[in-house]
């Protein structure tokens, strides 16, 4: 049980509004040096579309790389929003109030950024909206309702369309103080019509906290379908190492657990630099390394399952894909890489207290976990493609290139500026929230002790 | 507001609560009749074992069903207990002890296990999961899982039931020697205390581990091994979800019983039903989850050897029980779980759990009877020649029907000899929940003190 936040509702609404309202230097610094890197990836799309994929240097028949295990990446960090958010929201997690802004933040720029990834990887777009319009339904070829290629943008959408609308229900209370505490006229008139009325009053919140109710559970199976649906993007092909029936919730699983850990990291950042230390305590750190313990062993699990019943055909190809993924070179180095920060590193060091209560070793094994899971994404996808199969006779070994490393580096970039913008417009940690935590936290005397105790309606 | 029973509330610390044990009586007709049942079960077990040869596994292909049906619901029960605690809900106090008393039926299924691990063919020339690894493998590994599991659910329910059973037995006078060993010498001391509460929390941690890793090897050796080109990494996932499914489902048919006919079911009520409810609710999407992410990929790679092992269990061969089975596990439970009325009342929600169960009869049916019976594993593919169903014998029959009565026995047997609820974690439960004005209403105050 967490102790909770104890400031008064004014200096609560003080704080949490500090950075809305006032900008400190190091913010302008901060974009710059994010909005060059987006630049320096602009300039590598820009050269993209000029030449081709054959910037990237690909060729046949690994054309499969960076851009799509970073959509895979993106996609799975944007599923922390939905796990920490609905899922602790519904469970009445009282630990939850001062993390789900920024998770459910995290979600909406992981997404966006996830969905610029295909039109990377398509090299030239134009051409993919030439054959996705208008959409042919009579010669029945691709792209066609059957393809997982048409589920993707289906579901993503549908995900990043429910995410906005449940952030938004969320932030309405904020947006409604936001308006009352604004100074600048402009200010004032875009939370006044973004707040659309909110006034507080007692039928407001029992409507704003139904919908959030609801919103949670609906959002959930959509939440598990969007990962599902990428994970058949590769599953449902017959290549080998990619067609194993575990892929839908192995996928997921590893979202949560990359997501979750993006979280954490995306915290403790946000707490250091905009000085949250009175909302942000070592107790929800703690939580959530509890919640990620559960979450990397189960997916310890669907790794297994994916390893084991990959060679449990005793099938020459899958055999030799597996073998390729681990005993050749660089997989034979990557490979450990990716066990030892995903897994073997992080999982045994949150089982000390010690580890789990400080912000330095959360933010040191949750930004190894995200290293180990993009790692497993690229160990996922191109040594799939790279190893000759039968009927093929122009094969080769793939190398990225420079311009693939700046797009992933400006991938980053833009999803740490929306976040630090999303934060310079309105407060990252939820105020109404928040304050509901303290009007609901109870103490009472158990024996000797003190016991910290929360209120259920 | 939910709440739980006054009952439960009401228990103070002193004087001591004495947790009770259920009474059973042969004379009860009920009780009359599932102890014939299960004399036929061991009747059916030793003709079995009697005709050891003839007709070689086949014959132990429903008595694999009623093995991986008792590995199901009741070695899934005792998890409800620990998800409990590691979870710290506190509306499942009164669940808790009886869940983990499922944890002796599932002992007592390892009489099953021998012979029909003895029946497995040999490894080489057939998918395995043990990579042709010689030693042991399947039929100690396998043996060695089950055991291990069994181990960490007794430690788990003993670790549990020492302090109310130290209770029990003070209040009948000074403990003999054996009784002192058995629980450890309790006396209360606050390092007693939290060595029972880390206890219980590991050997759950253990259970669950080795739960899962029990179904992963028991469901491949006994199930997918046995049908040529059926690969499927989620089966394992799947089976020990159903399993947990299954237990949810047995814990709720449980509490109702007891609720009906026990003196203890004014502890049991409407919060346990509420939170059970949604928990059946979240593992009934989850059957249809990960039964779609296994059918969608072999309905749409379309490899003959993948299709032909989905035929045979899925589409033609065995299509009643899998029918059957999807009607149970899914269709009517989610049906009726998603309206509220039915989740917040134990009775609705018990004949939901009733279906759930026969459901996975059949579910266990169309898994593990096609493996069992099929006479030649040793091949890549089932190819376009499916085989024929295996009907059940009435031998079969009394030996499926005699053995889930053996379960159910074993339940109540434990449950008389060992407090059915407990005690002291209901006490501890009483301390830290309080009901209290708050503005106009009344709420429901839940400490948390770790």
């Amino acid at each position: 049980m967490q102790e909770p936040v104890v400031t008064e509702a004014r200096t609560t609404d003080r704080e949490l509004l500090d950075f809305v309202m006032r900008t400190p230097r190091w913010f302008f610094g901060s974009t710059v040096v994010f909005g060059a890197i987006l630049a320096a990836g602009f300039a590598v799309f820009i050269l993209l579309l000029m030449f081709g994929l054959q910037y990237f240097g690909y060729s046949h028949p690994v054309y499969w790389s960076f851009p799509i295990v970073n959509l895979v990446f993106w996609i799975g960090i944007s599923h922390a929003g939905i796990m920490v958010s609905a899922i602790l929201r519904l469970s009445q997690a009282e630990w939850r109030r001062p993390v789900t802004r920024a998770a459910e933040v995290l979600t909406i720029f992981s997404l966006l950024t996830a969905m610029l990834m295909p039109i990377v990887h398509s090299g030239r777009p134009w051409r993919t909206l030439y054959w996705e319009f208008p959409y042919d339904w009579i010669r029945g070829a691709w792209p066609n309702p059957r393809s997982p290629l048409v589920w993707d943008p289906s579901a993503i959408f549908t995900y990043l369309l429910s995410t906005l609308m449940f952030v938004y229900i969320a932030l309405l209370p904020d947006l409604a103080l936001a308006r009352d505490k604004a100074s600048d006229p402009v200010r004032r008139v875009l939370f006044t019509i973004l707040a659309m009325g909110f006034r507080g009053t007692s039928r407001q919140w029992r409507i704003q906290a139904i919908a959030g109710i609801l919103l949670s559970a609906i959002i959930l199976p959509i939440f598990v379908s969007v990962h599902s649906i990428v994970s058949w993007d590769f599953a449902v092909t017959s290549l080998p190492g990619w067609h194993n029936t575990v892929f839908a919730p192995y996928f997921v699983i590893g979202a949560v657990h990359s997501g979750v850990s993006a979280v954490v990291t995306v915290t403790i950042v946000l707490r250091k630099i905009l000085k949250l230390e009175n909302y942000i305590k070592a107790d929800h750190i703690d939580s959530l390394a509890r919640l990620l313990i559960a979450v990397a062993v189960t997916w310890g699990f669907f790794l297994f399952l994916d390893f084991g019943f990959g060679l449990y055909g005793e099938e020459p190809a899958e055999v030799a894909t597996w073998m390729k993924r681990t005993f050749e070179m660089p997989w034979l180095v990557l490979a450990p890489i990716f066990i030892f920060t995903a897994f073997l590193f992080p999982v045994p060091m949150w089982l000390f207290r010690n580890v789990r209560r400080s912000f330095k070793w959360m933010f040191i094994t949750t930004v190894s976990v995200n290293i180990g899971m993009w790692l497993e994404r690229y160990l996922l996808i191109v040594p799939g493609l790279e190893r000759k199969s039968d009927l093929q006779f122009v094969y080769g070994e793939f190398t990225p290139s420079w311009g693939e490393g700046i797009i992933v580096t400006a991938s980053f970039a833009l999803v740490m500026l929306g976040v630090l913008t999303f934060a310079k417009l309105l407060p990252i940690i939820p105020a109404a929230d928040v304050k509901e935590g303290q009007i609901l936290a109870e103490k009472f005397a158990v024996g000797k002790t003190d016991v910290p105790a929360a209120m259920r309606e | 507001m939910i709440k739980p029973e006054e009952a439960a509330l009401q228990i103070k610390q002193r004087p001591a609560f004495k947790p009770a044990s259920i009474r059973p009586n042969l004379r009860h007709a009920a009780i009359a009749a599932l102890a014939i049942l299960a004399a036929a079960g061991i009747v059916a077990y030793i003709i079995k074992l009697g005709s050891w040869g003839e007709a070689g596994r086949a014959k132990w292909a429903y008595p694999t069903v009623a093995l991986m049906y008792i590995l199901s619901t009741a070695a899934g029960a005792p998890l409800v207990a620990y998800a409990s605690r590691a979870a710290r809900g506190y509306w499942a106090l009164p669940a808790r002890r009886v869940a983990e008393l499922y944890i002796i039926p599932a002992t007592i299924s390892y009489i099953l296990l021998i012979p029909i691990l003895a029946t497995l063919p040999p490894l080489e020339g057939r998918s395995n999961l043990w990579f042709n690894f010689h030693a042991g493998a399947p039929f100690l590994t396998d043996a060695l899982a089950a055991a291990i599991m069994v181990l960490a659910g007794v430690g788990m329910l003993w670790i549990s039931t020492v302090p109310d059973l130290a209770v029990a037995w003070r209040a009948n006078g000074e403990l003999s020697s054996w009784q002192r060993a058995l629980v450890f010498n309790w006396t209360g001391t606050t390092r007693q205390w939290i060595a029972a509460r880390i206890g219980t929390k590991v050997f759950g941690a253990f259970y669950l581990m080795a739960y899962i890793y029990t179904h992963l090897v028991l469901s491949t050796d006994l199930g997918q091994a046995l049908v040529p080109g059926w690969r499927s990494g989620i089966f394992p996932a799947y089976h020990a979800l159903t399993g947990i499914q299954g237990g949810l489902a047995l814990t709720i048919v449980t509490l109702f019983l007891l609720k009906r006919y026990s003196s203890v079911g004014r502890f049991i009520g409407n919060e346990q039903a509420i939170n059970l409810g949604k928990l059946l609710l979240a593992t009934t999407l989850l059957w249809f989850y990960f039964f779609w992410s296994d059918f969608v990929l072999v309905w749409y790679a379309r490899i003959p050897s993948e299709v032909a092992a989905m035929q045979l269990t899925i589409a033609i061969t065995y299509r009643l029980p899998f029918i059957l089975g999807f009607l149970g596990l899914f269709l009517i439970p989610f049906v009726c779980l998603i309206f509220n009325p039915v989740r917040r009342n134990l009775w609705s929600l018990a004949a939901v759990g009733g279906v759930t169960l026969v459901g996975l009869v059949f579910d266990r049916i169309r898994l593990f009877v096609p493996a069992m019976s099929h006479p030649d594993p040793f091949h890549h593919s089932l190819g376009t020649n499916l085989p024929d169903a295996f009907g059940p014998s009435a031998l079969d029959i009394v030996f499926l029907i005699g053995w889930i009565a053996i379960m159910a026995l074993a339940f109540i047997w434990a449950a008389s000899r060992l407090p059915v609820l407990g005690g002291w974690e209901l006490r501890h439960g009483a301390m830290l929940r309080r009901e209290q004005q708050f503005m106009k209403g009344h709420v429901y105050v839940l400490g948390k003190p770790d």
